[in-house]
């Protein structure tokens, strides 16, 4: 048990060696360069901190849609497609065999085999998604409660909020950093969106 | 003169001591050290004047009061119990020879003890701590409190050990044994109850000298300062070091890339099981990570909005698609979708924050926990396998019929809703080649319930979705499927801007650690799944459930 316990404790003490030495500082070095790139100028035009938050999510949307550019999501969906329709094709030349044994095997064996590239598909879709929108989020996120922590806020306006709102049933006091962070976040993907529709749409048009 | 006036200031001062024996004699005492890692223990040595009962009192130099709380509900909930807003130290203890004059040790009820589940084993005694009410305190006692000076501040301060609403919002300070948390703390040798290990406390009676060391709630944030006070006398200030890595919203030490490989682990069981993953992460929070919340947020309303954070990524996965497949029946998908949002919204985050606190929240999820692993141990049943086999078989045929049709164009023709005449309670609809038989009243009260149930929970609520729809409303897996997906993302969606609207964020950092490790376990899982025996996989993991419905029911007396 003692052992086990050494043991255990060793691999918890890399952990925290990698994550000290390694992982926090690399962090810490992105965030400041971030802070320099982005808010910093904002800060010298005096730019309020809720457009600040905008600016921020506006750059995070970008940001997404260059990962779902790098990392080929169009593309890979589309080849997942063809593989699959190919699949479906070879399954359907099984009915074409007279030996109903054989037909049979070979048609469970085929239809194990699309189950599971397309549950592998779904978790990488998961998975493209997640690194695309979610991760993304949740770094701005964290890098911007600490840049404009409750605490800033009420040094800089006198209340822990973005913007104050009036007195409601609802008990909600004002809007945060992270709820104007999130709402110009998805806007920023739905205008993006849009724009590459319209682009698609022209370019399909004059071609 | 000269010996007359000694004289006169001995007596006087032995009148005064008579007279008000909380004033303090001759205290000399000192820290061992001016800085403390979180966890490790406080040592004071001193002297104090002989003959006298030894009270030291270690808490944050930093106060609280129930105006201070950030939540909302919190907020309102202490406010109206202490009316007069009384300022106390969120962390507080009195380490002290004579602990009878503060606190008696009795058994007392805790678990369920009120409400539909009280009764045994949910409700059970426990060994406490019991801390004396105001007007039993000695006289010389309420003088060596430190900074708590009135009745008010003792009640606040005992409310916030014995009470879990208290003990989750305030103090954070994990509950001794299922009990109350440690306050009242004496030498473990002498008096051998759980709440006083690890402390000691030497006291020569005679020469009035004395050692005393505890170890005070290792989640205290970094940088924070500890005061010290001997017998009333503040004597010294110590500063809290971290020990790892410190979320700040969590407020709880963890490894990062602990938490991450934690959350792969249940990336990759939740491709096994094909949902629950919301349940493990909730779990995996309050058991192994340990969220806490910060000081005036209940622990419960820093873990649903983080859960539903991670819920959310995987409906807009498969959403997006099934619309642009014509897969949505919408007269029923519409309601659904609708009653959710109302639901995850407008009930139940405001219920949940109001009445489900983390000890309600446990409890609740435990027993969700064993329906799931119940279910679970159900589908790993010979039968369920094959039933579970046919079902996948037909949704993929539905699904390649779909991919055919739309080849050929005729996807838009055949997903077209026909009916003839919109019935708020029941009409017939053609979808898909098939006639079904739509409820949308049915699908929006439902939708309404089982929104406020998933966003109470910060849970997805796949688990409710489909067997609503596939037992209650017999629709078949095809068309219940887009329809629960939907269910799952209007939850995460509603619950979570109502969650953010109330003040209640997520800790970003452990968010990170979980996504970017269910990723990981996402992409792995599917691909070892066919390797791992999936019959034995589902058992160890319905086992599992039921162990942590058995922990958060506190039905395991170990456990608690």
């Amino acid at each position: 048990m003692i052992f086990l316990q050494a043991i255990l404790d060793y691999i918890v003490h890399l952990f925290d060696l990698l994550f000290v030495r390694v992982v926090q500082p690399f962090f810490v070095f992105l965030g400041q360069v971030l802070e320099f790139l982005i808010i910093a100028p904002l800060l010298f035009l005096s730019v309020p901190v809720s457009l600040q938050v905008v600016a921020v999510a506006v750059l995070s949307g970008l940001f997404s849609m260059l990962l779902r550019r790098f990392l080929n999501v169009e593309k890979k969906e589309l080849t997942f497609k063809h593989a699959f329709t190919k699949k479906r094709e070879e399954q359907q030349n099984i009915k074409m065999l007279s030996d109903w044994k054989t037909r049979d095997v070979l048609y469970r064996t085929s239809d194990n085999e699309i189950d599971e590239k397309y549950n592998i598909y779904l978790a990488q879709r998961f998975a493209r998604h997640g690194i695309v929108y979610l991760l993304p989020v949740f770094f701005a996120l964290f890098w911007l409660e600490n840049l404009f922590s409750p605490e800033t806020l009420t040094l800089l306006h006198g209340y822990p909020f973005l913007l104050p709102l009036p007195d409601n049933s609802y008990g909600i006091d004002g809007l945060s950093v992270s709820f104007v962070f999130l709402l110009s976040y998805v806007l920023t993907l739905l205008v993006c969106f849009w724009i590459r529709k319209k682009c698609k749409g022209y370019l399909e048009r004059k071609s | 003169m000269k010996r007359s006036s000694s004289l006169f200031m001995v007596l006087l001062a032995t009148l005064l001591y008579l007279c008000f024996p909380g004033i303090s004699v001759a205290v000399e005492a000192e820290l061992t050290a001016k800085n403390v890692k979180a966890g490790d223990p406080i040592t004071v040595k001193g002297t104090i004047a002989s003959g006298r009962d030894l009270y030291i009192v270690i808490c944050t130099e930093s106060t609280f009061k129930p105006s201070d709380a950030i939540g909302v509900k919190e907020r309102k909930k202490l406010l109206k119990q202490f009316e007069s807003d009384p300022t106390i130290p969120p962390n507080y203890y009195v380490v002290t020879n004579a602990p009878d004059g503060l606190a008696v040790a009795k058994e007392a009820d805790k678990g369920q003890t009120k409400g539909i589940f009280a009764f045994p084993p949910f409700k059970y005694k426990v060994r406490v701590n019991k801390i004396k009410k105001w007007a039993d305190l000695s006289d010389e006692a309420k003088g060596m409190l430190g900074p708590v000076t009135t009745e008010a501040e003792w009640n606040f301060l005992t409310y916030t050990h014995e009470n879990k609403f208290g003990i989750n919002t305030v103090s954070k300070e994990r509950p001794v044994g299922g009990g109350n948390a440690k306050m009242i703390l004496s030498d473990y040798n002498t008096r051998k109850e759980a709440w006083n290990n690890g402390v000691r406390v030497q006291l020569d009676k005679g020469s009035g000298k004395f050692t005393v060391a505890m170890v005070p709630y290792r989640n205290i944030a970094p940088d924070t300062k500890m005061s010290v006070y001997v017998n009333g006398e503040k004597i010294d200030t110590l500063t809290i070091d971290k020990s790892g890595y410190f979320f700040s919203t969590g407020n709880t030490y963890m490894n990062p890339l602990l938490v991450t490989l934690g959350a792969f682990i249940i990336g990759v069981l939740f491709v096994i099981m094909g949902a629950a993953g919301g349940l493990f992460t909730a779990a995996f929070q309050i058991t192994v990570v340990g969220t806490k919340g910060p000081l005036g947020i209940n622990a419960a309303n820093t873990i649903k909005p983080t859960n539903l954070f991670l819920t959310l990524c995987s409906p807009i996965t498969g959403l997006i698609n099934y619309f642009k497949e014509n897969r949505f029946a919408w007269p029923v998908a519409v309601c659904f979708a609708i009653g959710i949002v109302i639901g995850a919204f407008f009930l139940g985050p405001a219920f949940s924050a109001k009445y489900l606190p983390l000890k309600a929240y446990k409890f609740y999820l435990g027993i969700v926990c064993l329906v799931i692993g119940v279910k679970l141990f159900w589908e790993s049943l010979p039968g369920s396998i094959e039933k579970k086999k046919a079902m996948k078989a037909i949704i993929q045929k539905f699904n390649l019929a779909v991919k055919e049709a739309k080849g050929s164009g005729k996807a838009v023709e055949l997903g077209k809703v026909e009916f003839e005449k919109f019935n708020f309670v029941r009409f017939d609809m053609q979808f898909w080649g098939e006639t079904f038989v739509a409820r949308p009243l049915v699908m929006l009260i439902g939708g309404v319930i089982m929104g406020m149930v998933a966003a109470s929970f910060g849970v997805g609520g796949g688990f409710m979705f489909m067997p609503f729809m596939t037992t209650i409303m017999g629709y078949p897996m095809y068309l219940a499927v887009p329809i629960a997906l939907a269910g799952t993302f209007a939850t995460s969606i509603g619950g979570i801007a109502k969650y953010i609207l109330m003040g209640y964020s997520p800790d970003w950092m452990m968010a990170i650690c979980i996504a970017a490790g269910a990723i990981g376990g996402g992409m792995v899982g599917p691909k070892i799944q066919k390797k791992l025996p999936e019959i034995f996989l589902k058992r160890m993991l319905a086992l599992a459930l039921i162990i942590v419905f058995m922990k958060y029911t506190q039905l395991l007396v170990f456990l608690r």
